[in-house]
C-alpha cells in the first residue's frame, strides 16, 4: 500500500508519541495494578499458546472440543489484564515494609525447608525440626524457653503422627533418605 | 420426606454421631473466633481427617465445622474488639463497647442465642426450600445449569465489594487450575506437561491448604499481627437474652430475613448481611443514637443475619450443585469427596444424604448454642491462643493434609506452589472467592457446556434461543456491564446538573 510521505511522517509521529507515552507513563506511575495486568495478559497468552497444541480428537462427541474452556479461560485474562492495565490506577501504600519482606522472606524459606526435608527425611523428623524451628520464630521476643519449645515439637510431631498414621491409617512421607538406608 | 427425615435422624443420632458433631462444632467455634482464622480455615484444616471416615460422619463433622465456625466469629469482636470472621464485623460496635462497660457477659449470651436464632430456622426453611427449587431444577438442561454457573461465578465477582478486572482475573486462575488434567467428556490431557502427577489435576485439599492456611500463616508472620497478648478479660457468666429478644422481635424477624436472602444470593453472604442488618436495626430503631455505644441491638441484629445466611447459602449449593460463596464452595466440594453427587437430581437420587446433611447442620447449631452457653466463662481464654503455638502446627498441618489426599511428594511442592500463588494474589489485591468458586464449580460447568454441545445440530446460539439459559447470560452480563453504565450515566447527570 502507497502512503504520502507527509502521512507517514504523521503516521510515525504519532506511533512515537504514543510509545513515549507508554514508556514515561509505565517509569512515571507502574502501579501495582499494572503489574498485575500485565502478568494475567502474559498468562492468558502462553495459555493461548499452549491451548493450540492441545490435541483436539474428533471423537469427542461434541462440537466444543477440549480446546474451548481453555481459550476462553486465556481471554478472561487477556481482557482483564488490559482492562487493570488501562485503568485509572492510584499509588496504593506498600504492601510490606522492608522489614516485613524479609521476615516474609523467612518464613518462605522455612516452608521450602520443611517440604525438602519432607521429601527427603520423612515426617517424624522433618516435623520435628520445623515444630522447634517454627515456634522459635514465632516467640521471637517472648520468654519462651528452649525446654519448652522442644517438648512442644516432640509432642505435636507424635500426636499427628498417632491420629494420621496409627488410628486414621494414613500414610505419611517417608523420606527418599530413610527409605534408601531402610 | 418424613421417612427422610427419621432416615436422617438415625444417621446422626448414634454416640459416635453426637460426639463428632459436638467436637466438630467446638472446633469450628474454637477456629472461628481467633482472628485471622475463619470457618475456610477450619474447614480446609478438617477435610483430611474425613478422608478415613465413612460418608456420613464425614458430612456431620464437615456440617458441624462450617456451623461452629460461622458462628464463633463473635467471640473476638465482642471481647476485643478484632472480628474472628467478616461475617462479625458489625458486631464489633456494640459488642465491645459493651465488654468496656462490664456487659460482656450479656452481650455473648445475647450473640450466641441469636447465633442459634439466625442458624436454626434457617436450615428448616432452607430443607423445604430445597426441595421445591429442585423439583423445578430436574427440568432444566445443560445450557441452563451452564448458564447458572457462569451467572454464579459472574455474580460472586460482580455484586462483591473491589475490582471486577482482578476478581475476573481470579476466576480466570481458579478456571485454569481446574482444566489442569484429563478434560471432562473426553479425557483429553491438558496443562499437564507430560507429567503424569499433574495428569490427576490438583486436589481441592492442596489448592485450599495452600491459598488459604499456608498463605494465611506467612503474612501474619510477615506483618507481626497479634502476636502480642491479649489482657485479661473475666465474663461473668450466661445472662437470659430472652427478655432483650423479645422486646426486638420485629428487629430479630427482620435481620433473619436480611440473612437468608443475602446468603442466598450468590457473592454475599455473611460478610454483607451483617453491616445490612445493622444498618436496618439503627435505622428502624426508635433510640438510634445508642448504637455504636454498646447497645444489644447492635449485637444481636448482624449475629441473627449472619448465620441465617448459613441457610440462605446452602439453598442453590444443595439444590442446584452451585454454591454462592467461596466457604460454600469448600463446603460443597468437599461433601462431593465424600460421595455427594451435588446437582438438581441429588434430592431424587440421594434424598437421605440431603436431609442428613440438614440434620446435621440443625443439630451442629444446637451443640453450638450448648457449648456456648455452658462454656461462655472459656470463651475469653480461645483469645488468648498462644500464638507460638497455633501457627506452627497449622503450617505442619497444611503440608501433612495435602499429602495424605493423594500420598505423594509431588503434592508438597504443589502445596508450596499454590501457597505463593496465595501470596502473590494477596499482593495483588486479587480475591480468594471467585478462584474458589471457580475452581470447585469449573468441571461443572466445561461439562454442561460440552454436554449441550454434544446434541444433534447444536449451536452457540442455543445457550441464547433457551429462555432461562438466556435470561441467566443476560443477567450475567449486565451485571458486569452495570458499573460502567451506572458510572457513565450518574456521570452524565451530575454534569447536566453543573451546566444548569
Amino acid at each position: 500500500m502507497w502512503w504520502p510521505e507527509s502521512h507517514l511522517q504523521s503516521r510515525s509521529l504519532l506511533l512515537h508519541r504514543i510509545l513515549t507515552a507508554i514508556v514515561l507513563e509505565s517509569e512515571v506511575i507502574m502501579t501495582r495494578d499494572r503489574g498485575t495486568g500485565i502478568v494475567a495478559v502474559l498468562l492468558g497468552i502462553y495459555v493461548f499458546f499452549y491451548t493450540n497444541t492441545i490435541p483436539n480428537p474428533t471423537s469427542a462427541g461434541d462440537s466444543a472440543g477440549p480446546r474451548v474452556f481453555p481459550y476462553i479461560t486465556a481471554a478472561i485474562l487477556v481482557i482483564c489484564g488490559i482492562g487493570l492495565i488501562l485503568q485509572k490506577s492510584e499509588k496504593k501504600n506498600a504492601f510490606l515494609t522492608k522489614r516485613q519482606w524479609a521476615r516474609l522472606l523467612l518464613i518462605c524459606g522455612a516452608y521450602l525447608g520443611y517440604v525438602l526435608m519432607l521429601w527427603a527425611f520423612g515426617f517424624l523428623i522433618a516435623t520435628a525440626l520445623c515444630l522447634f524451628t517454627l515456634s522459635s520464630m514465632f516467640s521471637k521476643g517472648k520468654d519462651v524457653a528452649v525446654w519448652k519449645r522442644i517438648l512442644y515439637a516432640v509432642g505435636v510431631t507424635a500426636v499427628l503422627y498417632a491420629c494420621f498414621f496409627t488410628l486414621l491409617g494414613m500414610s505419611l512421607p517417608v523420606g527418599k533418605f530413610i527409605r534408601w538406608i531402610i | 420426606m418424613i421417612g427422610y427425615v427419621t432416615a436422617a435422624f438415625q444417621n446422626i443420632f448414634t454416640p459416635y454421631g453426637l460426639m463428632v458433631s459436638l467436637l466438630g462444632a467446638a472446633y469450628g467455634m474454637i477456629v472461628g473466633a481467633i482472628p485471622g482464622l475463619n470457618a475456610t480455615t477450619a474447614l480446609v484444616l478438617v477435610l483430611p481427617i474425613t478422608y478415613a471416615m465413612d460418608s456420613i460422619t464425614a458430612y456431620i463433622l464437615l456440617v458441624a465445622v462450617w456451623v461452629g465456625g460461622v458462628s464463633g466469629g463473635y467471640i473476638g469482636s465482642i471481647l476485643v474488639g478484632i472480628p474472628g470472621t467478616i461475617g462479625s464485623v458489625a458486631t464489633v460496635y456494640d459488642g465491645y463497647e459493651m465488654t468496656k462497660k462490664g456487659e460482656s457477659g450479656r452481650a455473648l449470651s445475647a450473640a450466641a442465642v441469636a447465633n442459634f436464632l439466625g442458624t436454626f430456622p434457617s436450615l428448616l426453611i432452607a430443607m423445604f426450600a430445597c426441595k421445591a427449587i429442585a423439583k423445578f431444577a430436574v427440568k432444566l438442561g445443560p445450557w441452563e445449569f451452564f448458564s447458572l454457573c457462569m451467572c454464579a461465578m459472574v455474580l460472586v465477582v460482580t455484586l462483591s465489594k473491589g475490582n471486577i478486572f482482578k476478581g475476573m482475573i481470579s476466576t480466570g486462575i481458579g478456571l485454569l487450575l481446574s482444566q489442569v488434567g484429563f478434560a471432562p467428556v473426553c479425557a483429553t490431557p491438558r496443562f499437564t506437561f507430560g507429567s503424569y502427577q499433574l495428569a490427576g489435576g490438583f486436589t481441592l485439599v492442596c489448592v485450599m491448604m495452600g491459598l488459604f492456611a499456608g498463605r494465611v500463616i506467612i503474612l501474619e508472620y510477615a506483618r507481626e499481627e497479634r502476636m502480642g497478648e491479649h489482657k485479661k478479660i473475666k465474663v461473668s457468666g450466661f445472662v437470659d437474652p430472652i427478655k432483650d429478644l423479645i422486646r426486638n422481635k420485629m428487629m430479630v424477624l427482620r435481620s433473619f430475613f436480611v440473612g437468608l436472602w443475602i446468603g442466598f444470593l450468590p457473592g454475599m453472604g455473611s460478610a454483607l448481611s451483617n453491616v445490612v442488618a445493622y444498618a436496618q436495626a439503627q435505622s428502624s430503631s426508635q433510640h438510634p443514637e445508642e448504637f455504636g455505644k454498646g447497645c444489644i441491638e447492635g449485637v444481636i441484629a448482624p449475629e441473627i443475619a449472619n448465620n441465617a445466611s448459613i441457610g440462605g447459602a446452602i439453598i442453590p449449593a444443595i439444590s442446584l450443585g452451585i454454591p454462592g460463596d467461596g466457604a460454600t464452595a469448600l463446603l460443597l466440594g468437599s461433601l462431593i469427596l465424600h460421595g455427594l453427587d451435588a446437582g438438581p437430581l441429588l434430592m431424587s437420587k440421594q434424598p437421605e444424604l440431603v436431609y442428613t446433611i440438614f440434620m446435621c447442620g440443625i443439630f451442629a447449631s444446637v451443640m453450638v448454642l450448648l457449648v456456648q452457653i455452658f462454656g461462655i466463662k472459656l470463651l475469653p481464654m480461645l483469645l488468648n491462643v498462644p500464638y507460638h503455638w497455633l501457627y506452627p502446627a497449622i503450617v505442619i498441618f497444611c503440608f501433612i493434609g495435602s499429602y495424605v489426599s493423594s500420598s505423594n511428594d509431588f503434592t508438597l511442592f504443589a502445596t508450596l506452589g499454590l501457597t505463593l500463588l496465595g501470596l502473590w494474589m494477596n499482593y495483588a489485591g486479587i480475591p480468594a472467592s471467585p478462584f474458589c468458586l471457580a475452581f470447585v464449580l469449573g468441571s461443572m460447568v466445561e461439562t454442561n457446556f460440552r454436554r449441550a454441545m454434544s446434541y444433534h445440530n447444536a449451536t452457540f446460539a442455543m445457550f441464547f434461543t433457551r429462555p432461562i439459559s438466556c435470561i441467566l447470560l443476560l443477567v450475567a452480563l449486565a451485571s458486569l456491564l452495570w458499573p460502567y453504565i451506572r458510572e457513565r450515566f450518574f456521570a452524565g447527570r451530575t454534569l447536566a446538573a453543573d451546566d444548569d
